[in-house]
């Protein structure tokens, strides 16, 4: 698998979240969602869905728009070449190497048990100091 | 740019006109699976294909499965979008609605990047969400919809339905430039099909109805039904041939070019047949064919042309034919009718045989869609200047009570009916001509055969009747025949049976004339006048032929006997029956003769017999004066009231040198008419050689009886009574010698008259092919001479007369034949029938003896002079 698809899975992705709104603007790069749009069309919780945007749109994969004067914001896939290279070359990962779609699954479960023991060391940590 | 934006899809824009208008809204509903996206994509593909670049805004369905969809109707949207023309945009209906309405939003944007001229958005139902009333929500769809107007977009939008097919909402419609609904319906046969039909499209005219929409491999397809499709009825008279040549003599020389004609028949009693006789028909001229064929595959129709010798396996390779085959359950009607006129559009076909409208009927499911069907079809044969066959099978097997359920009838124009019938306990097949336009068609129901080159219509059913009913049964055909004798009627009673057996599909019925021929004229006239049914062959009476032929109530019989056939005919005779045009046949001759007793004639030193009234009135009076038999009567002629007293008198007037008219003057006042006047009354008042009981002797038959028995020596009658002296249990078989009448004091010569029978067919004849084979059976050769052989009454045809066999029989032939030659026609005489009732009214009252001779002669004078004034 390519360095730069790790690299955007463990640390743009992140999760099957992210991963799924990437895949989603690959296969529909004419959308121009709201997070609440698009978490209907991914079928995800909107507050996940939309942590994920902003992610993507950190990393410049995605474009987000502020709209009806401030009210609500949408996001696009942004008119990056270097982008949406990285999109396809993820979706073509995922999509039909087997292997690779083993390890980037591999990846995201491994990243969110990292994260959960990072939470739970955290969470210990907060309670050690409360009781002390 | 065009005022009309083409839709991509032909049939739709056939409905609308061209296309729909430039900058119009168009809203597509249906119940889901209709097809609406796919129209919708169709649209928006079409215009990329024109280098219109346009948009597709989905607010439900993913793009990613929209380019997979387009993809199987082979459109490249990913292709598009790559190269500017197209963009898929999924986005939520508020984002939409308020990016359209954002005069710097996402969608101007991208309408102003692409220089979009259409769009697609689908649906329009998802912005029920955006409204809580009905208001609101026909507010948002008019401020969608002004939107859209305002980019100068045309749009097509889709539109949600239920099941019932009755949106939720109806205002859209109002809204919108054009509303196209599209459905399902179920059909009788549980299979659902598609129909499109524009409901709406301001500011231009639009094919009303539903329409057949279908979804295929290159995207939606409408059948456009055009109903009003002008039939431009083609005036061509030229004809081509069916390929049988005997059906097309039925419709004088073939199919009207241009016609469609209609046949019907039992399954299985040779319409394919004929239809490919009518395709095969057309290879010889090079005429290009379409072969509709729903049940049976082009290679078990080429194999059964094949069989027949035909050549149409040759003609597919050559590029001249095609088959259309299309299976009856994926038959649909409009489909199939664009269908077949893209073919013959790319053939050229000059004829088409449709095999069979049956299975039109079930695609169209109802009657009224198969008559729009059929005269759809009708149209566009005309148009093409295509001449077609349409086949269609009746359900019954025997006897047929309509030709169609549907009535489409009155649209072809030709009707032919093949059916089968049972008869004579074995099947067969019938064809009729119900209806050909333009063409006075055959109507005879005629039978046919499949040979081993294909169908042969032949001879009508003669006789028959109950052929359309399909039980036929021989037509009862009463036929009347002239007997002279018991053993004539016989003879005749013989023929009839003859006639049967050669003829078992004629059942011909004997009618008895009476023997009088007064009274016989009055039956036979009588069921002319009335156009009876009940006579198919009348015999006619030489001497009535005028009257009857004045009548008019003959059929015709030119074309009965060939011209050497008539010629064999004693002219005289068939010139009686000719008027115009031969109406009747002669069928047995006659004259009036002198029939005598050679024996007594030897006995008593005579060397021949008399030429003379004098020499008749000494020989007789010799004889009987001689001959020690009391009852041996010297003479007789038929002096009872009828016809054959005019004939007696006739004779002797003639024989004497005198005549009842002179040019059309009456001429009796001569002392030759007096004198044959005289003759007649002497002989019975005077010598007494005739006895007075002749005067009450009806039909003249006892003198006949009296001469037969040996008691007569001299009598006036035809020459069939020899036939009858002949019998062997006659006393003077062998002993009768026949003359010509004697002549009087005036007379050069001896004339007698000349008489006989013929056959004719009243007008109203139920049979009348059964009665020309009667006519032409009783008057053959055969049955003359057969006749003559048995010693009935004298042929007409003059091969007998010279018949070394009948003359063997008959020696007195040569004799009796000059005498018909030189006999004279008393139906000469003006106003004939009048003026011989008139002779017999007054000569009957003289030899009665209540008169004499001068009375009687100023009498005919008188009375025949008021005739002839009357007439004047």
């Amino acid at each position: 698998m390519d360095a730069r698809v790790r690299d955007f899975v463990c640390n743009h992705a992140r999760n099957l979240i992210g991963l799924d709104v990437a895949l989603f603007f690959q296969a529909n790069p004419q959308t121009f969602d709201t997070p609440e749009g698009l978490a209907r069309r991914t079928h995800r919780d909107v507050a996940e869905v939309k942590e994920a945007l902003e992610r993507l749109a950190a990393c410049k994969i995605l474009e987000v728009f502020s709209r009806g004067e401030g009210r609500y914001q949408c996001y696009a896939l942004a008119k990056n070449a270097e982008a949406w290279r990285l999109l396809c070359m993820l979706s073509e990962a995922y999509m039909d190497d087997l292997e690779a779609r083993k390890e980037i699954v591999k990846l995201l479960v491994h990243q969110r048990t990292a994260e959960r023991k990072a939470k739970e060391h955290s969470d210990n940590a907060d309670t050690q100091g409360i009781k002390q | 740019m065009s005022d009309l934006v083409s839709t991509g899809i032909e049939g739709l824009d056939v409905l609308l006109g061209g296309g729909l208008r430039a900058g119009a809204c168009a809203v597509v509903q249906g119940v889901p699976g209709t097809g609406k996206t796919t129209i919708g994509l169709q649209f928006v593909h079409e215009g990329c294909l024109r280098g219109e670049a346009g948009v597709v805004v989905t607010f439900e369905q993913l793009p990613e499965q929209i380019y997979l969809d387009a993809a199987n109707f082979g459109w490249d949207l990913r292709g598009l979008e790559q190269q500017d023309l197209m963009r898929v945009i999924c986005t939520s209906p508020e984002v939409f609605l308020d990016q359209l309405s954002d005069a710097e939003g996402m969608i101007d944007s991208l309408l102003r990047e692409l220089d979009a001229k259409r769009m697609m958005v689908d649906s329009v139902s998802h912005l029920i969400e955006l409204a809580s009333t009905p208001q609101e929500l026909r507010a948002v769809v008019y401020g969608m919809i002004n939107g859209l107007k305002r980019a100068h977009l045309t749009c097509m939008v889709t539109k949600e339905v239920d099941e019932t097919g009755v949106a939720e909402t109806t205002f859209e419609e109002y809204l919108a430039d054009t509303v196209v609904s599209l459905s399902f319906e179920m059909g009788a046969d549980l299979y659902r099909r598609r129909y499109l039909e524009v409901l709406k499209s301001r500011g231009q005219n639009h094919a009303y109805g539903k329409h057949t929409l279908k979804l295929s491999g290159s995207g939606a397809q409408v059948y456009p039904r055009r109903a009003d499709r002008p039939c431009i009825r083609d005036l061509s008279s030229e004809r081509i041939s069916t390929g049988v040549v005997a059906l097309d003599d039925m419709i004088s020389g073939g199919i009207q070019r241009g016609h469609t004609v209609l046949v019907a028949g039992s399954a299985g009693v040779g319409k394919t047949t004929l239809g490919l006789s009518f395709v095969n028909a057309g290879a010889a001229g090079g005429e290009p064919a379409v072969y509709v064929s729903f049940e049976e595959p082009p290679e078990a129709l080429l194999q059964l042309a094949g069989e027949f010798g035909m050549t149409l396996a040759e003609m597919q390779q050559a590029g001249k034919l095609s088959f259309i085959d299309v299976p009856p359950v994926h038959l649909r009607t409009d489909e199939f009718v664009a269908q077949l006129e893209a073919e013959i559009e790319r053939l050229g076909a000059r004829r088409v045989v449709i095999d069979s409208i049956t299975d039109l009927a079930m695609a169209a499911q109802a009657s009224q869609r198969l008559r729009e069907t059929v005269y759809i079809i009708n149209a566009m044969f005309k148009e093409h200047g295509v001449t077609a066959v349409l086949i269609t099978e009746v359900p019954e097997l025997f006897g047929q009570t309509y030709v169609t359920t549907e009535h489409v009838s009155i649209i072809v124009d030709g009707i032919i009916l093949m059916k089968y019938l049972e008869m004579e306990s074995e099947i067969q097949r019938a064809i009729s001509v119900l209806k050909m336009r333009g063409c006075n068609h055959d109507n005879d129901i005629r039978r046919f055969t499949i040979q081993a080159d294909g169908l042969h219509v032949e001879s009508r059913f003669e006789g028959a009747e109950g052929v359309m009913a399909g039980r036929a049964r021989p037509v009862p055909v009463a036929l009347s025949v002239r007997s002279f004798t018991e053993t004539d009627e016989q003879y005749n009673q013989e023929l009839m049976t003859r006639f049967r057996q050669a003829h078992p599909r004629i059942s011909p019925v004997s009618i008895s004339l009476p023997y009088n021929p007064d009274e016989a004229r009055t039956t036979v006239e009588a069921a002319l006048r009335a156009e009876s049914t009940e006579l198919s062959v009348a015999p006619l009476c030489l001497y009535w032929m005028p009257e009857m032929l004045e009548l008019g109530r003959l059929l015709p019989l030119d074309d009965l006997l060939s011209d050497a056939e008539l010629q064999q005919h004693i002219p005289e005779l068939l010139a009686a029956g000719t008027r115009d045009r031969i109406y009747a046949i002669p069928a047995l001759a006659t004259c009036g003769v002198l029939l005598y007793r050679k024996d007594l004639l030897e006995e008593f030193g005579f060397d021949g017999p008399p030429q003379t009234w004098d020499e008749l009135i000494h020989q007789a009076t010799t004889i009987v004066e001689g001959k020690p038999d009391e009852h041996l009567i010297g003479y007789q002629f038929p002096a009872y009231m009828y016809e054959g007293l005019t004939t007696s008198f006739l004779q002797n007037l003639w024989s004497n040198g005198a005549q009842v008219f002179a040019g059309e003057e009456v001429s009796l006042e001569d002392e030759a008419t007096l004198e044959a006047l005289t003759y007649m009354h002497d002989l019975i008042h005077k010598q007494r050689l005739v006895p007075s009981s002749v005067v009450t002797a009806a039909g003249g038959l006892e003198p006949q009886e009296q001469f037969i028995e040996g008691r007569t020596v001299f009598l006036t009658l035809l020459p069939s009574v020899t036939q009858a002296a002949q019998r062997l249990e006659s006393p003077i078989r062998g002993k009768v010698g026949i003359t010509c009448p004697p002549r009087g004091p005036h007379g050069k010569a001896s004339v007698t008259f000349l008489s006989g029978w013929l056959y004719g067919i009243p007008v109203g004849a139920r049979a009348p092919q059964a009665a020309r084979q009667f006519i032409r059976f009783m008057t053959s050769p055969e049955v003359q001479k057969e006749r003559a052989l048995r010693g009935g009454p004298v042929p007409t045809l003059e091969q007998i007369y010279t018949d070394p066999e009948v003359l063997a029989f008959n020696p007195d032939y040569p004799e009796i034949r000059q005498m018909l030659h030189t006999a004279k026609w008393r139906s000469e005489i003006p106003q004939y029938p009048a003026v011989s009732r008139i002779i017999q009214t007054h000569l009957h009252a003289m030899l009665r003896g209540e008169t004499q001779p001068p009375e009687c002669l100023a009498r005919l004078q008188s009375d025949i002079n008021a005739l002839v004034a009357a007439k004047a």
